[in-house]
């Protein structure tokens, strides 16, 4: 058992409130990153925040176990999703499908090749800026995968999309901040 | 292998490197985790005292109903005294068919009054 899943536990059990603590303390920037990603202001992305623990905190004793990240992400997540719903900002990954699949194809392939380094001088506006850009579906899956830490197979789960389509999604979502971001050879 | 690893750490880093390192509305979280916590044990205690309380009631109800159901299922004292008697015959060796019963009886009868018949025997004798 990893020391994240100890403190869940720890609390869960116990009620230890200084093991949830350092829980929060530990997994609180990517958090913020992730739900700063997902919501369009911070103060949005502070409230989900505070709301995603609450529901941790509530549901602590149905926890058996497993990866707290990829667990505490799917949570932030459905958070960020009610709010957008309450807010009148939800958009349906429905709508995006095709329109996430089809931009990957009307990209031109500037896929890395081997030996070749990402460079860029983008400040973390810029990239705040470029992520929200994003058509919604492959906003989440980059997300989602570089700050929640799940598995292509728990995304595809999560959204409720065919395997292949998270895949897309996730090269959509690179391909084109490298070319918003990437600097120009 | 990944092959957009090095575009993801970009983004990663620079989306995590703008956010506050204090953690926003920690009191509130661990107000209500608190709380919550609270209410949890509560929880828990209140239903190891509803078994606690069901478990001595069902103990309570099994000692009193045991001499109850005892009482219930034990021998009616006619059928007792008929077993004793049973008993005895068959520890006498006498068998237990009707014909031999009769002869028992007969038997008694006879042991019963052969002291008053000895007697009456006797008194005639004198006179």
């Amino acid at each position: 058992m990893d020391e994240d899943s100890e403190l869940l536990f720890a609390y869960a059990r116990r009620g230890d409130v200084e093991s949830l603590s350092a829980l929060v303390r530990r997994h609180s920037v990517w958090m913020q990153a992730f739900l700063r990603g997902l919501l369009p202001s911070a103060a949005d992305a502070e409230d989900v925040f505070q709301e995603t623990w609450v529901r941790v905190v509530k549901s602590a004793g149905k926890y058996r176990g497993g990866k707290v990240r990829p667990y505490l992400a799917v949570v932030a997540r459905s958070a960020a999703m009610d709010r957008l719903r309450q807010t009148g900002r939800f958009v349906s990954l429905d709508a995006e499908d095709e329109e996430g699949s089809s931009a990957v194809e009307s990209l031109p392939d500037a896929g890395p090749t081997p030996g070749e380094r990402f460079e860029s001088k983008a400040t973390s506006e810029d990239v705040r800026a470029a992520v929200r850009g994003l058509p919604e579906g492959p906003r989440q899956v980059l997300l989602m995968r570089i700050e929640g830490e799940l598995s292509f197979k728990e995304i595809a789960s999560e959204l409720g999309v065919p395997l292949g389509t998270a895949l897309t999604w996730m090269r959509t979502a690179t391909l084109k901040l490298k070319d918003i971001l990437g600097v120009p050879k | 292998m990944n092959e957009y690893s090095e575009i993801e750490s970009f983004v990663k880093a620079r989306l995590e490197e703008s956010v506050p390192r204090e953690v926003p509305c920690i009191d509130r979280i661990l107000e209500v985790a608190a709380a919550e916590s609270f209410a949890r044990t509560a929880e828990v205690r209140s239903r190891r005292r509803l078994w606690a309380a069901t478990l001595a009631a069902a103990s309570l109800a099994a000692v009193c109903l045991f001499p109850m159901v005892r009482l219930a299922t034990a021998p009616k004292p006619e059928s007792t005294v008929a077993c004793v008697i049973d008993l005895l015959r068959t520890a006498d060796g006498v068998e237990s068919s009707e014909e031999t019963e009769s002869t028992v009886a007969e038997m008694l009868l006879a042991w019963q009054d052969a002291p008053y018949e000895s007697a009456i025997a006797d008194l005639v004798a004198a006179n």
